[in-house]
């Protein structure tokens, strides 16, 4: 293990080793190796990349196949007392539609042994903003509604560690806001608060380190801004309909901004580093040519494509 | 224990508060109606009769148990459709505790829905026939019955969600079919053993191991029903909480060293 990697931080309460889980034939997480510590840590990465099955291995709802992980120094799946120090925003609608809102968090509280569940329920349910609805039945809740119950129900018992699963989903921007506040908030207090999610923008609001995975693996791991400057290096492919595609891709060869060209079925396929420099080179180009554009489109802006991109530098 | 009654709580609520009871209650309604028809055009005797050699198979054998397999099945089976596994598992509690609250919780609500039919057919004995000694013994009998089959069902409910069809098949096949016709095996009938109980009542043998105390027409009415089960209801009790305590443990194991559901 090395240390000194991004994905590692110096005093860890979340340790992961060497970790893989698979289902028959697929594999979900592939030997894993970072930490995670006090503050927030986004988990990101396309869907199906392996980040909710590594946060419910790390919850201890889920059992590695092979490799090990502790969470505060002991393994959670061994060890039930852990439970007292953590909370679950799960990405499923996880909630009993039955209970009002406070009644929910209120059994959450009872389920942790909180001393005083009503009031501990209400200190949550206050920190999210659910106040005026707590009454009401968590069946009559819009999305956005259901995600910052959950929140409160994972907040219940004072957990030193929260793992949030796509804590954003449904959320207006309203709430979106107060949600990141209450996060960044709890990250103050010495928590670790573990976010994951597939949006890099909404990990970059709320997280200063990232963990990035694709196909169940680690593509990188760093600070927001290093994440972000390694995605603006990544050459884009763009697609090019012309009237004239040969005619074009040669004027195009000999520009810096420019990576390859080539024609594929009379259309146009080139690489650049920077999009808007493409842009701004395109029209005039083709003006000067008397050459006639069709389309312009990015081939693979995914995050996806992004995150393969990272990990096997395709 | 505020945990343990918290769980019972909320599965309570989870498996009754729902229009799904509604069926259940006229389900288990349906043998007192017929009782009480039946009683207003035949002799007492006769209605008694027709009480223990089919009615008392309908209630124990049919309308108990349904409610039993639907309800016990939902009692992991409604956290696992509703994805509340996590908010219930990710907390310090025992995985033995979190069984064992959760089929106490089913096997109340199946009680309180086949319990309600089960006395609603004994009142009606009572009035038609006159003779009251049955209500405790319906109910208890109806009470050993649930518990049986929540605690099969907890179970299945937990590792698949087909839990009901399963239950319904198993009813029909192992429990109806089977058990009736090969009375080697007629003692691990859930239904049967909740006959045996009732018989035991009735006959006023509470131990279940002398059977020369049961009325004559008591044992030839339930001989069909019972099957060869030796009539008592401790023994029929031991039986069901050794289901439950296996099915507890079961359970508790697969949730502990298997990935939860979800």
């Amino acid at each position: 293990m090395n240390n000194a990697s991004p994905a590692f931080v110096d005093a860890p309460t979340i340790e992961v080793t060497e970790l893989s889980k698979w289902f028959g034939p697929k594999v979900a997480v592939s030997k894993m190796s970072c930490s995670f510590g006090q503050g927030i840590t986004g988990l990101l990465g396309p869907n199906g990349a392996g980040k909710t099955t590594l946060l419910r291995m790390m919850a201890g709802l889920s059992q590695p196949s092979q490799g090990s992980l502790t969470v505060l120094g002991t393994n959670p799946r061994k060890d039930i007392q852990v439970f007292q120090k953590v909370g679950l925003v799960p990405e499923d609608d996880a909630v009993y539609e039955f209970l009002t809102g406070r009644r929910f968090v209120e059994y959450g509280a009872e389920l942790a042994g909180v001393r005083n569940p009503s009031a501990a329920a209400a200190h949550a349910i206050t920190a999210v903003g659910m106040g005026d609805a707590a009454e009401r039945r968590i069946e009559g809740y819009s999305k956005g509604m259901r995600q910052r119950i959950k929140v409160a129900g994972a907040l219940v018992n004072d957990p030193e560690i929260l793992y949030l699963d796509e804590p954003l989903n449904g959320a207006d921007p309203v709430q979106r806001v107060r949600l990141i506040e209450l996060f960044h908030q709890l990250a103050r207090e010495g928590r670790t608060i573990i976010v994951s999610s597939h949006v890099l923008e909404e990990v970059e609001k709320m997280a200063t380190r990232v963990i990035a995975m694709v196909d169940g693996r680690l593509a990188a791991a760093g600070d927001s801004a290093a994440i972000r400057a390694a995605f603006t290096d990544i050459p884009y492919k763009v697609r090019i309909d012309a009237d004239v595609p040969r005619k074009l891709g040669s004027a195009l060869l000999g520009k810096d901004v420019i990576r390859s060209v080539e024609v594929v079925d009379d259309t146009l396929h080139v690489q650049t580093e920077d999009l808007g420099d493409l842009g701004r080179l395109l029209p005039p180009l083709a003006q000067s040519l008397d050459i006639r554009l069709t389309m312009v489109q990015p081939e693979d802006l995914s995050l996806e494509s992004v995150f393969r991109y990272l990990v096997h530098g395709r | 224990m505020t945990r343990f009654f918290a769980i019972i709580r909320v599965t309570l609520l989870q498996l009754i508060g729902r229009r799904r009871s509604i069926g259940l209650l006229v389900l288990a309604a349906v043998p007192g109606v017929i009782l009480l028809l039946v009683g207003l055009n035949d002799s007492d005797r006769e209605t008694e009769e027709f009480f223990r050699t089919g009615l008392l198979g309908m209630v124990l054998g049919v309308t108990t148990p349904i409610i039993a397999i639907i309800l016990g099945s939902g009692s992991l089976g409604d956290e696992r459709s509703a994805k509340t596994m996590s908010y219930l598992a990710l907390r310090p509690i025992r995985r033995e505790t979190i069984a064992a609250a959760k089929l106490i919780g089913a096997w109340l609500a199946s009680f309180l829905v086949a319990g309600s039919g089960a006395l609603l057919t004994a009142v009606v004995l009572g009035v038609t026939v006159g003779s009251w000694d049955e209500l405790s013994a319906i109910v208890v009998a109806t009470a050993i019955t649930t518990l049986g089959f929540v605690a099969v069902m907890q179970f299945i409910g937990y590792i698949t969600d087909r839990a009901v069809l399963i239950g319904l098949g198993y009813l029909l096949i192992w429990e109806g079919i089977v058990t009736g016709a090969a009375s080697q095996v007629a003692t691990t009938s859930i239904w049967r053993i909740g006959v045996s109980a009732y018989a035991g009542i009735v006959a006023g043998d509470h131990w279940g191991s002398d059977v020369f105390g049961l009325e004559a027409q008591v044992v030839a009415d339930l001989e069909d029903l019972l099957s060869g089960v030796v009539p008592g209801v401790w023994g029929a009790l031991f039986k069901v909480l050794g289901i439950a305590a296996v099915s507890i443990v079961l359970t508790s194991y697969l949730m502990r060293e298997r990935d939860l559901v979800s």
